[in-house]
């Protein structure tokens, strides 16, 4: 089963309003997480297919990582704020078995940083869902809002404790500690739409400056030197 | 269709709290920092330049992430960032066929030297097989291969590997007497260390040509040659004479600190040829790390007033004792020597006159060569076998006693120059050109054994490596992002407890 895992918090209703729809039409399943609301919108009922949780303490983005799965579910985390296009989940459901082997995470948004990362934004190439991108390639981190693994992929919520809003690190260290290599997929540009909404992005609030900790749990798997140079390989040669 | 769940109390305090919060339960717990959390405290200069230029990615840096990985790979090597070195090229040799003849060739350059420092296999297996190819079709590349399996299949550890040697060999064997006179003239105008290729073709015989061969190699550097020895030691520093010469009674004293441990074997003849030098106004502060045998005993007949006699409580390790020591040294200028190495009988002379033409310079350091007992001059991959010598550094005390070496237990005279270099300039520590030192390639010495080695063939043994990389990496990108980086390896050998010192009275 196609499984979506979303987190959203009130501000960011109108964007959902839009973006759950793709989502939707993408999947077979929606668990949707929502932090700080006192009950579930009206609308949002009228989904057959979305769950929708309700946690007693704001989660943030951590959310995604709430609901159990499956360990033979399709899982799609997904943001709040993008249009998923139509053949969003065949597309990286066709990855992901393409690189079945390798027990690979796939993904759009990827970063590589430095191995001698020290927190700075030019110490990164990022793959940015906005732009084209020509080949399949292993990176560091993928971001978590557009990832699409198997449901025994999917670290646990205790191990994820303490990563609100840097999710995308602490589930990069989990990869690489499983050893399951990273791939951002190939696609054109525009693929993806971001909605533009009011919300402060976690980026201008947080990824410009980071705490030493997150920098050195960073580290633990981040450079070309923590790359699967094997499984680079053959993403290389398939992709 | 909905729920609400009651989670437990979620973890959410931050990352830069949590740090804070293990300091404080350390301490609340009584605990008290090891040598090693000491060290891990160490805050070495970054070196900014460094830094901008290793760390930014190459969208903003080249352009190419090839350029970028083959830059940063040098950058790499050239810090003898290996492990790092070697992880960035296992990704880029995923490339390998997809790119042009030039870049292969950069490619297979650090390939092979990062090969040979880490005899990595996984860098050997990830290898493509079209890389393979060219390197066999290439005769250097080839040779290359070869020598990596020999040494891989554990055949022999530490054969001179050096390319120069392999082939200045090859010309001697291969010539009549008369034609190899006449390569070996023009081989040693350019290359005064081909007369020591010379020499080891005698060191079994140690005869007159032996002699000669070494005494050419020092007179070429405008140094004085060693008497023909009539003796056949096993350890062939052992026989080393060198003709007396007059002392001078410079105004300038220049102390020398030697630590000790179970040197019995060697300490008389390092000791003689520090009190045999020319510069004679000097003393030498040598201290025993703990030693078992009986190289104090030694020590206490030597019965030269220049000498001063300490002991360390226990083992400690040649830095701390150096900064146990610096700050009894009583010269004008402070250099070090090993217990196992001897010194040329002009070495205080020269680093003092070189030291003297460069006032620029904070400090100088002068060259060695490393000798095996058998006598055999050792020739390295870069086929030279005369080489830089951090154990040579030498510089007005003050300069010593205004900052430590770390507690390491090996490398920690590389770090301190380059924290020298970081403070002052790449130019303040001078490179006095002269082979001044003949130190001890030994099997019992630290830069042989096992896990701590550096070895000619230029492989660096896993511990000696990691003691090295936690160093060099707060370098670049400091102390406070890399604990991650703190392994078993430098945490359990590679920090040595400062124990002190004491005075013996002789």
């Amino acid at each position: 089963m196609k499984v979506a895992h979303v987190a959203t918090y009130p501000p960011r209703e109108a964007a959902l309003r839009q973006a759950l729809p793709t989502i939707a039409a993408n999947v077979d399943r929606i668990k949707l997480v929502l932090n700080e609301y006192g009950d579930v919108p009206d609308w949002i009922r009228e989904f057959e297919t979305v769950e929708a949780i309700i946690p007693d303490t704001d989660l943030k983005d951590l959310g995604k990582f709430l609901p159990d799965a499956k360990p033979d579910d399709i899982v799609f985390l997904c943001d709040d704020d993008i249009l998923l296009p139509a053949d969003y989940s065949d597309h990286l459901i066709g990855r992901l078995a393409r690189y079945i082997d390798l027990d690979a995470v796939i993904g759009v948004h990827g970063i590589i940083y430095s191995d001698f990362f020290t927190g700075g934004a030019k110490q990164r190439a990022v793959y940015s869902f906005r732009h084209a991108n020509a080949q399949d390639r292993v990176v560091n981190q993928l971001g978590t809002g557009l990832v699409c693994c198997f449901g025994y992929q999917l670290p646990s919520f205790d191990y994820m404790k303490g990563s609100s809003e840097y999710v995308d690190v602490r589930f990069a260290r989990h990869c690489h500690e499983q050893k399951r290599p990273m791939v951002c997929v190939s696609r054109k540009a525009g693929w993806l739409e971001e909605i533009d909404n009011d919300a402060e992005p976690i980026f201008t609030r947080f990824t410009q400056s980071w705490p030493a900790d997150v920098i050195a749990e960073c580290r633990s798997f981040s450079g070309y030197r923590n790359l699967p140079a094997a499984a680079a390989r053959v993403v290389r040669g398939r992709g | 269709m909905s729920e609400k769940r009651t989670i437990a109390e979620r973890d959410s305090v931050s990352g830069m709290d949590l740090a804070s919060l293990r300091r404080k339960a350390l301490n609340e717990a009584g605990y008290q920092p090891t040598s090693f959390e000491k060290a891990a405290t160490y805050s070495p200069p970054i070196d900014m330049e460094l830094r901008n230029k290793v760390s930014k990615m190459y969208l903003r840096a080249v352009g190419s992430e090839l350029d970028y990985l083959c830059d940063v790979i040098h950058d790499a090597r050239r810090l003898a960032l290996y492990p790092y070195a070697a992880g960035m090229l296992k990704y880029l040799l995923s490339t390998y066929e997809y790119e042009e003849i030039g870049e292969r060739k950069r490619m297979i350059a650090d390939f092979v030297k990062t090969l040979f420092a880490t005899r990595d296999d996984e860098l050997f297996k990830l290898a493509p097989p079209a890389m393979l190819l060219d390197m066999i079709n290439d005769d250097a590349n080839r040779r290359d291969l070869a020598i990596y399996e020999y040494i891989a299949s554990g055949k022999k550890r530490d054969i001179a590997l050096s390319r120069h040697t392999i082939y200045a060999y090859g010309l001697i064997n291969g010539f009549s007497q008369s034609d190899t006179g006449k390569i070996l003239e023009i081989v040693q105008e350019k290359f005064p260390q081909a007369w020591l290729l010379l020499a080891n073709l005698y060191k079994d015989a140690r005869n007159v040509h032996y002699w000669n061969a070494l005494g050419n190699f020092l007179e070429a550097y405008g140094l004085t040659p060693p008497a023909i020895s009539d003796t056949h030691s096993d350890n062939v520093l052992d026989d080393f004479r060198f003709p007396e010469t007059p002392q001078l009674q410079a105004e300038t004293k220049i102390s020398v600190i030697m630590s000790a441990y179970n040197s019995s074997a060697t300490i008389g003849y390092a000791v003689n040829s520090i009190l045999a030098q020319s510069h004679g106004n000097l003393e030498l502060l040598v201290c025993d790390d703990g030693s078992d045998d009986d190289t104090v005993d030694i020590l206490k007949k030597v019965g030269d007033p220049r000498i001063r006699l300490f002991r360390s409580t226990g083992n400690q390790g040649t830095y701390n004792i150096r900064n146990a020591m610096i700050p009894l040294a009583d010269g004008d200028y402070i250099t070090f020597q090993d217990s196992d190495d001897f010194a040329h009988p002009q070495r205080l002379e020269q680093q003092l006159n070189d030291f003297e033409r460069r006032p620029d310079c904070k400090a100088t350091m002068a060259r060695w060569v490393r000798v095996r007992e058998q006598g055999d001059f050792v020739f390295f991959r870069d086929n030279l076998t005369v080489r830089q010598s951090v154990v040579s550094l030498f510089a007005p005390t003050e300069l010593f006693k205004s900052r430590k070496y770390l507690p390491l237990r090996v490398g920690a005279d590389t770090h301190f120059v380059s924290d020298l270099l970081l403070e002052f300039g790449q130019n303040a520590v001078a490179h006095c050109p002269l082979p001044l030192i003949f130190g001890l390639w030994s099997d019992v010495s630290l830069t042989r054994s096992t896990t701590f080695e550096a070895l000619e063939c230029d492989f660096i043994g896993p511990r000696r490596q990691a003691v090295h990389d936690f160093v060099a990496i707060q370098r670049i990108i400091g102390s406070k992002y890399d604990l991650t980086s703190i392994t078993d390896e430098i945490r359990g050998a590679g920090v040595m407890e400062p124990t002190g010192v004491e005075e013996i009275s002789q």
